[in-house]
């Protein structure tokens, strides 16, 4: 089972404050690398594993302070367009968790939808946030669309293969800490 | 059934995802042919208007003849700096202007020299240089010619 159902707010809150912190310290990190970040994963395998609820929480709270303590400045409808588009990861992930891990096959096969998963859900994000930001610019819409290329393709990419490599020892990895908390408690 | 509706559902999904890299790649490389032809326009206007466009004649003797044709050389080039831009160019100057001693190291053979000459296109008939090599300013469309000659 994969699916933990969290009674506790206390635990809920705990778990939506380290699971953000995760993403925000990992974003930190990776500032140098335009588009290419951990992020979407660990928002994903949070809806997936605690529900949708935790994971479009741990979207928002994450670009509440990415956004707002941003290098490369901050736009009030970018920042919305950016915290409700890294929300949909997480109600996905929380969707999709709903049926369970062993639902989606074997390992392999696992990581493979989740590689399509994640690079259609970052297609859908680019797509909304690159509209957002060319309108809220005042840039064309298609140039701001067409100049987005090299970055959409960058972010949906790594995403594709974070998502693939890193999805399901995440989730075994949170499984395997929930259960052995459990058990000490 | 159910099973193989998932799985189809599956491939469906890894095929639009292919369908978008190769979209979006399709789109970038037009958009840089684009912005590159742009470029590439601008450059080649920048260029004409900085250059000319002209037709050099080079006959070493023997039946060695080389053309440069529809060449370009600097706006307001000399006779002299054109073929400095083609060639490799030993020359002295002189009372009456520069006087070309080698062309591409061919040059300095007794009473052989390096003389020039135009193609007058009224007359349809090639004309001597009237002045030294650097006091003839080449035009658009200008035909030149050196010839090693033997008197």
């Amino acid at each position: 089972m994969t699916k933990y159902r969290v009674e506790s707010q206390a635990l809920k809150v705990s778990l939506i404050a380290v699971l953000t912190a995760a993403c925000i310290a990992s974003n930190y990190l990776l500032i140098g690398v335009v588009n290419v970040k951990f992020m979407d994963l660990i928002v994903f395998v949070s809806g997936f594993v605690f529900g949708p609820a935790v994971g479009a929480s741990v979207g928002i709270m994450t670009w509440l302070v990415y956004g707002t303590l941003n290098p490369y400045g901050f736009l009030l409808p970018i920042f919305i367009a950016t915290s409700i588009g890294e929300s949909l990861y997480g109600i996905i992930g929380g969707l999709l968790g709903l049926r369970g891990i062993e639902y989606f096959g074997a390992k392999l096969t696992v990581s493979i939808k989740f590689a399509i998963v994640g690079f259609l859900l970052t297609f859908i994000y680019d797509l909304a946030t690159n509209i957002v930001s060319g309108l809220s610019v005042g840039i064309p819409l298609p140039i701001a669309l067409v100049s987005g290329i090299p970055f959409a393709l960058a972010h949906e990419a790594s995403n594709a293969a974070f998502f693939f490599v890193g999805a399901l020892p995440l989730i075994s990895a949170i499984g395997r800490l929930l259960h052995r908390g459990g058990d000490d408690g | 059934m159910a099973d193989r509706r998932n799985i189809w559902m599956w491939v469906s999904a890894a095929l639009l995802c292919t369908t978008i890299i190769v979209s979006y790649m399709a789109i970038n490389y037009q958009a840089q042919t684009i912005k590159l032809t742009a470029n590439y326009e601008a450059l080649k206007k920048d260029v004409e208007s900085l250059t000319v466009k002209i037709n050099m004649k080079i006959d070493y003797g023997g039946g060695d003849v080389v053309w440069f044709n529809n060449t370009r050389v600097p706006l307001d080039a000399s006779l002299l700096t054109a073929t400095q831009v083609l060639t490799d160019v030993e020359y002295k100057n002189s009372d009456f202007g520069a006087f070309i001693t080698k062309i591409n190291a061919v040059g300095g053979d007794a009473n052989t020299f390096w003389l020039w000459y135009y193609y007058d296109v009224e007359s349809h008939s090639w004309k001597n240089g009237e002045t030294g090599s650097n006091a003839w300013v080449l035009h658009n469309g200008d035909i030149v010619a050196w010839s090693y000659t033997t008197f």
